[in-house]
């Protein structure tokens, strides 16, 4: 009895996993997408694009090729169909690290594009989202230069990682965007990404209107904005202070808020601590107490400039540092309405507090 | 049921007739009346597991049937120098464990006269090869039983061991013997595996193994059931550890049970090494156990099904590697899993020494060579190689074949659904593991049930010192096996 019943398991099993459509995809017999792009067509109407995909070809010698594919259409899935008519194996979007859309494709919305990657569950929220400066196709189809082991598109990925990590990126990622796209006073912001001497390269931050590209921060805008948005390491901070060219290194920055009375016209206080490394300080004879007077000035510098950038957000209307989640939270009833409503005339300042920890040794 | 064993088993003695009474439980204690005309005779008693016969025989028997009707007269016949002439029943006890002779008057039981004439067959022991450890004793058990018995007995010279013997096997009549300690393992543990043996009708017990195939629990279980072990010092721990002992004639290895899935795990070794290093080895071997069991299946299921879980970094070498095979990867590693199945088989049947040219043969020649020829992938030869490593890791034999056998279904359903097969595969080994049943007593425990307090000597093997009680599982009749308190308050030397 106990042998017939686990046999009608068995075959139980095995008839009705039949029904799962589970489809083999071995490893070396299919083409994973490592990057796609997106660049606007306007034959197609106002939201057609050329969309472009890569994969990577593992030669024997361990190098890599990449073979692109592009194909235009108005519908992220479609373009799927179409390049899988130029492929020889079937494509599948599984490993897929990095999607770059041109700056023209981000000023329309941005999210009915990004709605693919997430309704496929073989995408992770790991996916790394960027604008590219010019072309989004010549960003990804571009094989760095002396780059032989490696595809596009993990290498974009390291690449934008590794700044998010030591670098002037905030966190950004496929969750963090859809996360600010849909928080209440909160917008979303993407990695600018452009081509120098044949490389891919970080050129600056992208900030939205809830999904419309509006601004793209310059020079120290992109270190401020990270060091007001969220708690950094090793970052690096240079300003001109009386003439002298101060650097600063390893930076470690905490932002907190203060908003004493939320909702109202009160002022919100954001208070960057900031410990660093002076790394380089073009004064030949500086006085004796110099750490001290560099703090000061460094926090000076780091307020005016803070301020100034909070000024242009709110003149844009974006609240790309999230200032308003800020508020939500300390809110009993949050209305969404009267905040976007006097998001532009409360009046924001910061409170730097800068610690020199180290100056370096000089004999 | 705390107080310490030893004492208990003493006091109740009154007189050397009670001593010799209690000992004659154990199948192996002889009492030969010698009858006399003139008195009423003398009675000679001993182990004779523990004894050389041939002094019996030649020195004592010859000369003790004289007129003499008192142990004086014995002692003036003997041509021995050695004799201890005693009325205390323990030091009778005692002595006859450790290989003496004891002789009394059939009628006068108040006073024995004891006679060295323990074995000397120690050297005669062969070296264990199936269990060799680098530290610790290295005798094993022989064919014969009552050396086996002896090998026993000497490490446990208390009278509460107790053996029972048996005779299976209409036409082999082979004896079976069932040690057990009295007042430690628990009854109806013993008495289950004395009604399984004789309830064993078969015509032939070649060997212990025909024993523990017949009296499992579960007959379409891979899984060994009972311990099986060729070292006498691991059967004797056992007995002391609470657990049923069972040796056969004609073979050189013995059973243990109730016995978990976790023992199995466990190397005699880890008792003879320091804890911290022995929880670590054990470690390694469940670990082991695992890789052996999920690396092949894991290989197939990602390789056919998930490519997106492979770290970007390896995909690359995989791809390489992959690209020159023609198979499927299923394909690919049944063939490579036979060919290594093959080469243990062929290792196994061949005498020692061509068997480790088989092992350079296959390994080198055979492995190279296919991936060369394009058969199969380098990276599957390796996850392979170290598959079958990790199976030879398992300290009893039984278990490694079971754990290289359950890997083929995991292989298949793995080709078939993938990641969801190999996890449908294991729930159904969770579940086969859950019913078995050694001796009656639950096979995975402590893991279920839970039982904290087994954790003690199970993934990892705590001091000594944490080792008071007796494992739940064996359901002991003394729970404790040393004074816990005594043990800790023991004072080291003090230095003035």
């Amino acid at each position: 009895m106990r042998i017939k019943n686990s046999l009608v398991l068995i075959i139980m099993l095995v008839l009705l996993s039949g029904c799962m459509g589970v489809q083999t995809k071995v490893l070396d017999e299919i083409n994973m997408v490592s990057a796609v792009s997106y660049d606007s067509d306007k034959d197609l109407g106002k939201r057609g694009f050329k969309a472009t995909a890569v994969t990577p070809y593992y030669l024997p010698d361990k190098t890599v090729k990449t073979v692109s594919f592009s194909a235009n259409s108005n519908l992220s899935k479609e373009t799927r169909d179409k390049t899988n008519l130029q492929s020889d194996k079937p494509i599948f979007s599984g490993k897929l690290k990095v999607a770059i859309f041109s700056k023209e494709m981000a000023k329309q919305h941005l999210f009915p594009l990004t709605d693919t990657f997430l309704r496929d569950p073989s995408i992770g929220g790991s996916l790394i989202l960027a604008v590219a400066d010019k072309n989004a196709s010549d960003i990804i189809t571009t094989k760095p230069e002396g780059i032989e082991n490696e595809d596009v598109g993990s290498y974009l990925a390291k690449e934008i990682n590794h700044n998010i990590k030591a670098g002037l990126l905030p966190k950004t990622n496929l969750h963090v965007f859809t996360y600010a796209y849909y928080a209440e006073g909160a917008d979303t912001f993407l990695p600018v990404v452009d081509l120098k001497m044949g490389k891919p390269y970080v050129k600056g931050i992208a900030l939205f209107n809830e999904d419309k590209y509006v601004y793209q921060t310059k020079g120290i805008e992109s270190i401020l904005f990270k060091m007001l948005l969220e708690h950094t390491s090793k970052l690096g901070y240079a300003a001109k202070l009386d003439g002298d060219l101060v650097s600063i290194h390893n930076i470690r920055s905490k932002r907190s808020y203060t908003i004493k009375k939320p909702m109202t016209s009160e002022p919100i206080t954001i208070h960057l601590k900031v410990i660093a490394f002076l790394r380089e300080y073009s004064n030949p004879h500086p006085s004796k107490n110099f750490t001290k007077k560099i703090e000061k000035q460094l926090e000076q510098d780091i307020e005016k400039k803070g301020e100034k950038l909070i000024k242009k957000l709110q003149d844009l209307d974006i609240d790309s540092l999230g200032i308003g989640d800020q508020v939500r939270t300390r809110t009993r009833n949050w209305d969404k309405k009267a905040w976007e409503k006097m998001y532009h005339t409360i009046p924001i300042r910061v409170k730097a507090n800068v610690k020199i920890e180290e100056s370096g040794v000089i004999e | 049921m705390k107080k310490s064993f030893n004492k208990r088993g003493n006091s109740s003695l009154d007189n050397v007739s009670d001593a010799i009474t209690q000992l004659e439980k154990s199948k192996d204690f002889t009492r030969l009346l010698i009858p006399s005309e003139h008195h009423t005779g003398l009675c000679v008693s001993y182990f004779n597991t523990l004894i050389d016969i041939e002094i019996l025989r030649r020195d004592i028997l010859p000369y003790i049937n004289k007129t003499s009707n008192t142990l004086e007269g014995v002692i003036h016949d003997l041509p021995l120098e050695s004799m201890i002439f005693t009325d205390t029943p323990s030091e009778v006890q005692d002595h006859l464990l450790i290989g003496y002779i004891s002789i009394m008057l059939a009628d006068l039981n108040h006073k024995a006269v004891l006679i060295k004439a323990a074995s000397k067959e120690n050297k005669e022991f062969a070296l264990p090869e199936v269990e060799y450890s680098i530290v610790g004793p290295k005798e094993a058990l022989v064919e014969s039983l009552d050396t086996n018995l002896h090998l026993i007995r000497k490490r446990l010279p208390i009278p509460e061991l107790t053996i029972e013997e048996l005779s299976v096997g209409s036409l082999s009549k082979t004896r079976v013997a069932i040690l057990s300690i009295e007042g430690i393992t628990n009854k109806e543990n013993v008495q289950t595996t004395k009604q399984r043996i004789m309830d064993i009708h078969f015509n032939q017990i070649i060997d212990i193994s025909y024993i523990a195939q017949m009296i499992g629990d579960n007959k379409l279980t891979p899984f060994p059931l009972y311990v099986d072990t060729e070292r006498p010092d691991r059967l004797a721990a056992s007995l002391a550890e609470g657990k049923v002992v069972v040796v056969a004639e004609g073979s050189p290895h013995g059973l243990i049970g109730p016995s978990t899935l976790i023992e199995q795990f466990s190397a005699f070794d880890d008792y003879f090494l320091n804890w911290v290093i022995a929880s670590f080895f054990r470690f390694l071997r469940f670990f082991g156990a695992l890789l052996s069991i999920l690396i092949t299946p894991l290989y197939v299921a990602i390789l056919t099904y998930h490519y997106e879980l492979i770290p970007k970094d390896l995909i690359n070498t995989l791809v390489i590697s992959r690209s020159e095979v023609p198979f499927p990867p299923i394909l690919e590693a049944l063939i490579l899993e036979l060919v290594i199945e093959l080469l243990r088989e062929a290792g196994a049947r061949l005498p020692t020494k061509v068997g480790q040219t088989i092992g350079i043969v296959g390994g080198i020649v055979i492995g190279t060579a296919s991936v060369e020829a394009g058969l199969t992938s380098n990276v599957l030869l390796i996850i392979v190689a170290l598959s079958a490593l990790a199976s030879f890791t398992s300290p009893v034999f039984q278990l490694g074949s079971a754990i290289r056998l359950i890997r083929f279904p995991f292989i298949l359903m793995a080709s078939y659904i993938g990641l969801i097969g190999v996890a449908i595969s294991f729930f159904f080994l969770l579940v086969h593991l859950l019913r078995l049943k050694s001796l009656g007593r639950p096979f995975i425990e402590p893991l279920f049930p839970l039982r904290l307090s087994d954790w003690k000597d199970a993934l990892v093997r705590l001091p000594f010192s944490f080792q008071a009680k007796r494992p739940v599982e064996v359901q002991s009749e003394n729970l404790m096996r040393f004074d816990e308190k005594m043990a800790s308050d023991k004072n080291p030397v003090k230095e003035e």
